[in-house]
């Protein structure tokens, strides 16, 4: 019941009184069971009605359904948006929560309020608290929430000169475009999207939005930028700048261990984000397991990330699984590891081997493209072509250096990462600020 | 659900403005300055805090030559007597017509001053669209654009025909200077007599019982309108996280507001009371612990003044407040009141709970703080300024 009344609620905010109550005379008068879905159904081949090409453009592409805005005459202070799909908390791990962090302090040093907008489901205040303030981040104005759901015709966006657009993705900054100029968005770009795709119509539309000239991008990591620039995006090399992601100490630093706990194995596991390919893994876990390199005696795997299927290693070794972390949770977990093996077909180095470098482990990742080695990160980090003998053997080399702890510790004092936010956007907030 | 044990009932209320014509015109020839004050008919809130509240604190506590009364447009009948009689005219938050005119004009005929005391951003035809969109009404209606169009522009009219405005704090004043250029004085929105005394009592039985309370933590939220749907959202989800981590704490929702479909699980913890008159509605806030106040911040909202903080204060109820201009001069954190971000509405009820043993001083300190910022007997001097007339 508590369902249904939700989902009358929810249908009637979106569409309003008048289509309310037309499904519910329709429903008293045709005697259905259900509430109609809010999305496409699936009908018979005699059912078909032929559909005009504008609906059925916006219905395929509905994430790019511009936002709805209008001009505010007067705008009395500064204030800095976030274009996302999301702010659950199984979101704002990585890149989410890097924007997230570059909003906020933009707006503290621009004195701006913040917005945050999102697409596919309202905010939850509290997970941006919880970001925050595990940054040590105080917000100096007060923060705005609006959802803008695509299918919704009547949420309003107001906007003036003063606003700034952060996007997050290639979907949310072709939203963004029809609706406020392009010299007040920022693309915050934090990896090669076009990759999300098969070669099709969301990728060329993808690419098509990486070429814009008009917009700034700002780009996570100088490994990525220079993928990009090197693959012909020139736009991204004149209007673009890179940073290096922080992992600030007070929350990823190794963790106390008991001496009879034994070793701990990490698996970066997302299975339906195919880019972290997920089955490689398992079969390189599987491989390591069986010639001894990752001796169960002594190890334990961890199976860490979304949507992990129910699985067992070698002689049916159920490995811990763990989902829908908090973000301190994720944390504190990685501060206990000694090894992970976490992989991304991409350019990005992606978070994960560089959380667990943070956090004193020794990371096993592959090579992509221009991404070779991470030395520059941390030597804790080993990259190996993406294969599963290859990977075998540097888990093999990983799994030695895990153990000895002299080394580890030495390639851990010597990381080369960043380790505070302020400064990983010090430089690119000034200039921000700068040319305003 | 009594929350506070203050075992007070529920006074008889009627209109103390219910005065016949006769009598305060009487009132208004008490003194030897004399201000009438214009509103185009009785309500419980912009003209009972900008008309009444101002008149009752002129004649109770200014000196002795100075009166104050109030009028109607039902009163107009009486236009000379009114400009006869008065020295300042001040009309309230009336949009312009020929009535509004041809009273200013005889009031300027005689070379009186005619001062616009207005109590919210709603004279200025730009905000129009922000206005229609903060307070969540039909966007898709031509009426409600006629009509917001119509109330601004009429509202910027009459302040164009005046010699100054009064508001009730600084940041709408600025946007009053910036539309009309007018010399404009701030007199803040404040407690009468009437609230006072109830406040008191209300406050006294908690004094007494050094607050005593029964184990259950009430937090309230009151909706003097059915335009704030909007600041009801920014809440909700705190609200859910706090009803499900805290099974002491329980929901009062009075006034214009449903609680939702996302506490339907919480139904029973939940408890509603029907809008009611200014001076029994201290009694429900008397009796639960938290007041909350979050406002969705726009130039808009900005404007909107401290009352509801006031009001909570007096009887000495805590409030939990967005940072919007006014509530955030009106409440220091953690010593008459809470302050919340939209990102932290969570974490600062729980923050306000677990400070629980805080409670007696910190609602001392806004009783207190009330009594002196707000309380009418400490206005008189603030009106007169405005007024011009110290």
């Amino acid at each position: 019941m508590v369902n249904l009344i939700h989902k009358v609620y929810r249908y009637w905010r979106l569409h309003g009184t008048a289509a309310l109550w037309r499904i519910i005379i329709h429903k008293l008068f045709h005697n259905q069971n259900s509430f109609p879905s809010l999305a496409p159904t699936q009908v018979s081949e005699s059912q078909r009605v032929p559909s005009q090409v504008a609906h059925m453009l916006n219905s395929r592409f509905q994430a790019i359904t511009p936002l709805r805005c209008y001009t505010l005459p007067i705008q009395q202070n500064a204030r800095i948006n976030i274009v996302t799909d999301s702010i659950a908390k199984n979101s704002l791990f990585g890149g989410v929560g890097t924007s997230l962090i570059f909003a906020a302090l933009l707006a503290n040093k621009k004195q701006a309020q913040l917005r945050i907008i999102t697409r596919t489901e309202r905010s939850r205040p509290e997970n941006v608290e919880q970001i925050l303030s595990l940054y040590g981040i105080k917000l100096e104005r007060e923060i705005q929430f609006k959802f803008a759901a695509p299918s919704d015709h009547k949420y309003e966006i107001d906007i003036g000169e003063k606003d700034t657009f952060i996007t997050t993705s290639w979907w949310t900054t072709a939203a963004t475009l029809p609706s406020v100029p392009h010299q007040q968005i920022v693309y915050l770009l934090q990896e090669d999207e076009r990759m999300f795709y098969p070669y099709g119509d969301d990728r060329l539309r993808c690419e098509s939005i990486l070429h814009n000239q008009d917009i700034r991008f700002l780009i996570n990591t100088e490994l990525l930028f220079n993928h990009l620039v090197d693959d012909g995006f020139e736009n991204i090399r004149e209007n673009g700048e890179w940073f290096e992601p922080a992992f600030p100490i007070e929350i990823f630093h190794p963790r106390e261990k008991t001496p009879q706990e034994k070793l701990k194995f990490f698996f970066y596991a997302r299975p339906n984000n195919l880019r972290n390919l997920f089955y490689l893994g398992i079969e390189t876990i599987e491989m390591a397991i069986s010639s001894q390199i990752l001796d169960l005696d002594k190890w334990e795997i961890y199976l860490v990330g979304k949507d992990i299927p129910s699985l067992t290693f070698g002689n049916g070794y159920v490995p811990k699984v763990c989902e829908n972390l908090a973000w301190s949770e994720y944390a504190e977990l990685l501060g206990l590891m000694d090894m992970g093996l976490s992989l991304m077909y991409t350019p990005h180095p992606s978070y994960p081997p560089l959380d667990l470098a943070a956090s004193g482990a020794v990371a096993v990742t592959n090579r992509f493209a221009s991404k070779r080695e991470l030395h520059q990160y941390s030597s804790n980090i080993i990259c190996a072509d993406a294969h599963c003998h290859a990977l075998l053997e540097a888990i093999r080399i990983a799994a030695d250096l895990a153990i000895n702890k002299d080394s580890r510790r030495e390639n851990y004092n010597k990381n080369g990462l960043n380790t505070n936010w302020e400064r990983a956007f010090e430089k690119i907030i000034n200039r921000f600020c700068d040319s305003e | 659900m009594p929350m506070f044990r203050i075992d007070l009932c529920t006074v008889a209320y009627s209109n103390p403005w219910d005065i016949p014509l006769e009598d305060r015109l009487r009132a208004l020839t008490r003194g030897k300055q004399r201000i009438a004050y214009f509103y185009e008919t009785a309500n419980n809130s912009t003209f009972r805090y900008r008309a009444y509240n101002m008149a009752q604190t002129l004649n109770e506590v200014a000196p002795n030559d100075i009166s104050a009364s109030f009028f109607f447009l039902a009163d107009l009948h009486r236009i000379d007597d009114i400009v006869g009689y008065a020295d300042i005219l001040v009309v309230c938050r009336t949009g312009y017509s020929h009535h509004i005119n041809q009273l200013i004009t005889r009031f300027r005929t005689k070379g009186k001053r005619v001062l616009f005391d207005i109590d919210d951003l709603v004279f200025d035809t730009r905000y129009a669209h922000l206005i229609i969109s903060t307070l969540d009404q039909d966007l898709e209606k031509p009426k409600v654009w006629d009509y917001w169009f119509s109330y601004l522009a009429r509202m910027g009219e009459t302040l164009r025909l005046c010699d100054g405005a009064i508001t009730t704090n600084n940041f709408l004043a600025q946007k009053i200077i910036e539309f009309s250029g007018k010399e404009t004085h701030v007199v803040p929105n404040f407690i009468n007599r009437e609230q006072l005394e109830i406040s008191e009592k209300i406050y006294q039985r908690k004094v007494e019982s050094n607050f005593a309370r029964d184990e259950r933590i009430c937090i309230g939220y009151f909706s003097g309108s059915p335009s704030h749907n909007l600041d009801y959202d920014l809440i909700t989800s705190a609200l859910v996280e706090v009803l499900d981590s805290d099974p002491r704490v329980e929901v009062m929702i009075a006034g214009y507001i449903e609680a939702g479909p996302e506490l339907a699980k919480f139904s029973n913890r939940i408890q509603y009371q029907q809008f009611r008159d200014y001076v029994n509605l201290q009694l429900l806030l008397g009796s639960v612990e938290f007041n909350l106040m979050p406002l969705q911040l726009n130039d808009f909202t900005q404007c909107k003044s401290e009352l509801k903080y006031f009001e909570a204060a007096i009887v000495g109820t805590l409030s939990i407040a967005s940072p919007a201009h006014t509530y955030a001069n009106a409440i220091q954190d953690e010593v008459n009141g809470y302050i919340s971000q939209a990102h932290q509405w969570s974490s600062t009820i729980r923050r306000a709970i677990d400070n629980l043993a805080e409670y007696q001083q910190l609602a001392t300190n806004a009783h207190n703080d009330a009594r002196l910022r707000y309380a009418g007997f400490n206005q008189h001097e603030t009106i007169l300024k405005a007024l011009k007339i110290i």
